[in-house]
């Protein structure tokens, strides 16, 4: 799997207004909806769901990046969207270090194999430190999707 | 996989949403109880127990075998509790 069989180009964010952890989750699942609309009109809803999978335990994985992530009933497939910020934002990541890539994930409530994979992919993407730096440096979509391959 | 003198006990994941991150999460915070060196084993896929990216790698969906490996003076200790974490059927959360 590769990291741009789930990502949405047109959802990508590549410089978040927000400035919080729950700002960055919102602007993130209304991008992600706006590009590829969920089964419900309620996007608050997913936001929640997701603010509220953050508060069970960061997704901050270290090395500035996140995965913030939920299994909604208002998806049929796996998507997501990515979005980057040079103003790192505190996230309680596992190395205590704040954020400046977030990959967000929604998937479908019965689908644990596909949003498995899916998290793997972002981690397997994310050991590359040249990637991780031309990410953090990328100012444009087309810029971000082209290091997602 | 290593020494002689390492104790492995075969787990298959449960929780019904695999070994998910917040799974990982308690594991990770569990393991930081035991010294001992601590490895899982996916087939020939081999994770640092006390890496979150490697755990994460595994994507373990529910019914994946896993082997936990654990080499060190606290391993025979550890190997009960770290093993019980992966096979729990877990809570609702994700």
């Amino acid at each position: 799997m590769l990291m741009r069989h789930f990502v949405v180009r047109d959802a990508i964010i590549p410089a978040l207004a927000a400035t919080t952890r729950d700002e960055v989750i919102r602007e993130m699942v209304r991008a992600l909806h706006a590009a590829s609309p969920f089964d419900t009109q309620d996007v608050e809803e997913v936001v929640k769901a997701v603010i509220r999978r953050e508060t069970l335990g960061s997704t901050g994985i270290g090395r500035n990046i996140a995965i913030p992530h939920t299994r909604h009933a208002a998806v049929n497939r796996l998507s997501g969207t990515v979005a980057i910020t040079t103003n790192a934002i505190p996230f309680d990541s596992i190395d205590n270090e704040p954020v400046n890539i977030f990959v967000l994930l929604v998937s479908p409530q019965d689908q644990p194999g596909p949003h498995l994979r899916a998290l793997e992919c972002v981690v397997q993407t994310m050991r590359d430190d040249g990637r991780v730096a031309a990410l953090k440096a990328a100012t444009t979509q087309d810029q971000i999707w082209e290091l997602l391959s | 996989m290593s020494g002689t003198g390492a104790i492995r006990r075969t787990v298959v994941i449960t929780n019904p949403r695999g070994l998910h991150p917040r799974a990982v999460l308690v594991f990770l915070k569990t393991c930081k109880q035991f010294k001992a060196t601590i490895t899982v084993w996916r087939g020939e896929k081999q994770a640092d127990g006390r890496s979150m990216w490697d755990l994460i790698g595994l994507a373990a969906e529910p019914g994946t075998e896993l082997v936990l490996e654990l080499d060190g003076d606290d391993a025979a200790a550890a190997v009960g509790p770290l093993g019980e974490l992966l096979e729990s059927p877990g809570s609702d959360d994700e």
